[in-house]
């Protein structure tokens, strides 16, 4: 449950982002990569959870998945990582540079003036 | 009205991460994150990895655990300086952030130090995700754990840089399958540097310690 730890670091982020006092956030958009090792269900229990009695009190959060791709070096083709396989679809090579899916990343906040 | 922000969710931890790895590496001590399920040898890998080297290099440890001091207690009898890091407090966190991690590596006296190894919580997804400072990523799998690991917890043996397979020598009682577990890392990361070994005899220590011994080495250079 590491999905915790993030939810503080996402609220401490928005939190520091809010423009004046009174101001609320109605919506945090956040973008979450295949490959993050983040379970956004838990990510959105934890975040509920967490924001009661502060400004994010009711807010939203509008995860936005990337799929993982990749690289080959050997064939220069593009892929997208699908199964657990790291290794190239076309010719099997092992040396591929991952393009994304790693992202854990707050975009943007909604914010309701006072 | 829309705030841009843009910011990695993990970035203040990634950043302090950065600086323990620079601070270290410019004290030419080698930091070394340790990972893998609960029981598979951790604690009895780190007692004969310092063993091993004795007189030679110098270790200290940081042992996380979410409670407990029993695996501090066990590495103290070494004689080396083992710093316990409780995540009971921290909403019982199941893996070890960057600025517990520097807090507790400060506090050695790093005058007379080689090597620190972090013994993370036991745990194969949380630990993955969050950067320690260590120069170093190593996931230690044993082999009643099975072959299939690597596929179940990709992101564990991504950002690792070697692999353990410990308690090798239970291979024939338990029908363990080295093919299939070399395939398996094969696929998940090629790069991985890897070590078959038991640390009940130690068994194949000999080219993990090497391992060590050139890594120290790197870091001096």
């Amino acid at each position: 449950m590491h999905e915790l730890a993030i939810a503080k670091n996402i609220m401490d982020i928005v939190q520091e982002h809010i423009p004046a006092q009174g101001d609320t956030v109605t919506i945090v958009r956040l973008t979450l990569g295949k490959m993050s090792g983040v379970v956004p269900e838990a990510l959105q229990f934890c975040f509920e959870n967490m924001i009661p009695g502060t400004p994010l009190e009711g807010a939203k959060l509008a995860i936005e998945e990337v799929p993982a791709r990749a690289f080959c070096m050997e064939c220069q083709r593009e892929f997208e990582i699908e199964t657990v396989s790291f290794l190239c679809p076309f010719c099997n090579s092992p040396s591929i540079k991952l393009l994304s899916g790693r992202e854990m990343l707050v975009n943007s906040i909604e914010i309701e003036e006072k | 009205m829309e705030i841009k922000i843009l910011q990695k969710v993990l970035q203040a931890n990634d950043a302090l991460a950065e600086q323990t790895r620079q601070y270290f590496k410019s004290k030419g001590i080698l930091v070394i994150n340790l990972m893998g399920s609960p029981g598979a040898g951790k604690t009895t890998f780190i007692s004969r990895t310092i063993e091993a080297l004795k007189g030679e290099i110098n270790f200290a440890v940081i042992e996380g655990d979410i409670t407990s001091t029993i695996d501090a207690e066990r590495l103290s009898r070494l004689g080396i300086p083992v710093v316990q890091i409780n995540t009971e407090p921290f909403d019982g966190a199941c893996h070890l952030e960057a600025t517990w991690i520097k807090d507790a590596a400060l506090s050695f006296d790093l005058q007379n130090l080689d090597v620190i190894i972090i013994e993370n919580v036991g745990n194969l997804v949380c630990p993955a995700e969050f950067d320690t400072g260590a120069h170093k990523n190593v996931v230690i799998l044993s082999t009643p754990e099975g072959e299939d690991k690597p596929l179940k917890y990709p992101l564990m043996f991504r950002v690792s840089h070697a692999v353990v397979i410990n308690k090798i020598d239970l291979r024939e009682i338990l029908d363990y399958n080295l093919e299939v577990i070399n395939q398996n890392l094969t696929t998940v990361n090629d790069a991985l540097e890897r070590f078959i070994l038991t640390s009940k005899t130690g068994e194949g220590f000999s080219h993990w310690i090497d391992w060590v011994r050139n890594q120290l080495k790197i870091i001096r250079d």
